[in-house]
């Protein structure tokens, strides 16, 4: 089933001619130098590039082997084989990419890419000031040493699962969308994506969104829960849970959860269920 | 054909009585009537619910016809056929739902009525009103009436796909027995909400897609909502960015641009009000410096300063008037 490609209606570069591709790569990237050149006939490059507002998804196809050189850059790249075979060289190893295994490279370090004739990927592209944004809403952490992700993408953690399940479904979506997409549309997205992102990814700010974070206090819980039981009849916020018990809003969900076996989010729907009204 | 049915891992009622199916369902629709469409037929009815923050996520399989009534539902309802046809009249509009056309009925519709046939399986997206309503409001940056669905909802449509595909990624991991991260559920139910707003034909449908130029004015709205209900805490700049997308430069340009002012001074306005709303009230047990101090001023002279730049007179002179706060 690969007569329709992914994301065909964001066509990007389409050529037989590598320094034409090197071009198109560097509108997408930052425009990388050939290490290894593909051997005479056989390259196609097709590249797709679907751009929300911080995000960007593409999809690359060349049908022969070769390699690039990558400089540093700002932003995060998450790069998800369907097909085919290639490897990431980075400072600090070399990664396989295969279907099912993946590998995401860090901002502020260049790597070199090479790709097997039938190599096929999606890339998640992932703006690196908009992801740390992110990660402050999240966390509420202070970040002194820039985020790094860990290269090697374990697709055994659930919440990878959870983003490896949710591409497809948003690719397939978004080949069918018709260009431009309503603003609003694209920055939800992209701000789920990057939720996505930093839950299913190991990293340096990891401990922050587990377990050995303080946890809540009674007193935090039941504060919370008053909050709750006071407005129940507006919509509820993380951020304003958050400020109620005066710490991160993952910290509050994970440990609300553990001492009462259910979300802050799901307490509120059983107070409105009390109250009469179930959403 | 029996198909599995979806989210039984959270049943509400399993029942071949009409009056416990109704019991069940009143509990997430407001006055729901039903009557089976005919006396001879035995009724199976399964319904599951998974109640999220401000959606909730419904299915419901009936092997009998049932005529449903319910007029002001209270809850937006986002319907999925998934087997099986159902007639669903919206104030005289009919749909007639199956796999092509699934139907939105609005949280005030003052007619709803259902007629399924028997085998009909479907999926329900209840959406809380208020809470698109607010959603509504942030998004198009103005105030709201409340949102006047279209009933007929094209499933072919792409934005109308994209949402139930969305939607349905949500059912899929409930039914493995997924349990999603709250913050990734929390992202995902925002996601529902803005896509469901997009993937209808509505009374503010037409703001929705206008033209960018008045993207300043939206983020400003947005900001400004922001502001007016987090004003009780520290704001991060960061905070203001990523609810825009919008570089810190880029946002603050726009606010100035619009209003003629910085969102620090939006932020200041807010808490000024409040601060006062405060010393009107005559039960409070806080002293001035309490107040000032809860509404993010740690400076008293700066708190009294603004203050009478904002309202004409000394905080101490509201409270004497309301009988507020102590004097110190």
């Amino acid at each position: 089933m690969d007569s329709v490609r992914p994301l065909d209606n964001f066509p990007a570069i389409r050529t037989f001619d590598i320094e034409e591709a090197r071009e198109g790569l560097g509108r997408i990237y930052v425009k990388p130098t050939l290490a290894l050149p593909p051997p005479d006939g056989g390259f196609q490059a097709v590249v797709n590039e679907c751009r929300l507002q911080n995000v960007r998804l593409v999809y690359a196809s060349f049908g022969a082997p070769f390699g690039l050189e990558f400089p540093a850059a700002d932003y995060f790249l998450q790069m998800l084989p369907v097909r085919g075979n290639g490897e990431v060289l980075a400072p600090r190893g070399t990664l396989p990419l295969s279907a099912g295994v993946g590998a995401t490279i860090s901002p502020d370090a260049g790597y070199k890419v090479r790709y097997g004739a039938d190599y096929e990927a999606v890339i998640l592209k992932v703006d690196k000031e908009a992801l740390t944004n992110k990660l402050i809403a999240m966390t509420g952490a202070t970040i002194n040493e820039p985020l790094r992700v860990e290269p090697v993408f374990d697709n055994t953690r659930p919440a990878a699962k959870i983003l490896q399940q949710y591409l497809p479904v948003l690719v397939n979506t978004l080949s069918s969308a018709v260009a431009p997409l309503p603003p609003w549309w694209e920055i939800q997205t992209e701000q789920l994506l990057m939720t996505m992102f930093l839950c299913a990814h190991q990293h340096n700010y990891s401990r922050l969104m587990e377990e050995d974070t303080p946890d809540a206090a009674p007193w935090q819980i039941r504060r919370v829960e008053e909050y709750i039981e006071a407005h129940w009849q507006g919509p509820i916020t993380l951020e304003a849970l958050a400020e109620v018990a005066g710490m991160s809003a993952f910290s509050l969900f994970r440990s609300f959860k553990k001492k009462r076996g259910y979300s802050p989010l799901e307490f509120a729907a059983r107070i409105r269920a009390k109250n009469g009204t179930i959403r | 054909m029996k198909t599995t049915p979806l989210l039984d891992a959270y049943p509400l009622v399993r029942t071949g009585s009409v009056e416990e199916l109704r019991e069940a369902l009143a509990r997430l629709i407001s006055n729901p009537r039903l009557e089976p469409v005919s006396r001879d037929e035995g009724l199976h009815a399964v319904h599951n619910h998974y109640p999220l923050n401000c959606i909730g996520v419904s299915y419901g399989a009936y092997s009998a016809a049932i005529r449903f009534q319910i007029p002001e539902p209270k809850v937006i309802s986002q319907i999925y056929p998934i087997a099986g046809k159902a007639e669903v009249t919206v104030e005289g509009t009919t749909v007639t739902v199956g796999p092509d056309c699934g139907a939105a009925v609005s949280a005030n519709a003052a007619e709803y009525n259902i007629t399924n046939a028997a085998g009909y399986e479907r999926l329900i997206m209840l959406v809380d009103g208020d809470a698109a309503n607010a959603k509504l409001a942030a998004l198009i940056g103005e105030s709201v009436q409340p949102l006047t669905l279209q009933p007929r909802h094209d499933l072919n449509e792409p934005l109308a796909r994209s949402l139930r595909e969305n939607f349905m990624f949500l059912v899929r991991q409930l039914n493995a027995g997924v349990s999603l991260p709250p913050l990734i559920l929390a992202e995902l139910e925002q996601t529902l909400m803005v896509m469901f707003l997009h993937a209808n034909r509505h009374n503010y449908s037409h703001l929705l897609h206008r033209d960018p130029l008045n993207a300043d004015a939206r983020h400003v709205r947005l900001t400004e909502e922001f502001i007016e209900a987090s004003w009780s805490r520290p704001i991060h700049l960061e905070e203001l960015a990523t609810l825009t997308g919008l570089s810190i430069r880029s946002l603050f340009r726009s606010f100035r641009k619009s209003r003629g002012y910085s969102p620090w001074e939006f932020l200041k306005q807010v808490r000024l009000r409040h601060a006062r709303a405060h010393l009107q009230r005559p039960e409070t047990e806080m002293t001035l410096s309490e107040v000032a101090s809860v509404c993010g001023f740690h400076n008293r002279s700066r708190f009294n300063a603004a203050y009478v730049e904002a309202f004409g007179e000394l905080p101490e002179e509201t409270s004497k008037r309301g009988k507020g706060p102590r004097l110190h």
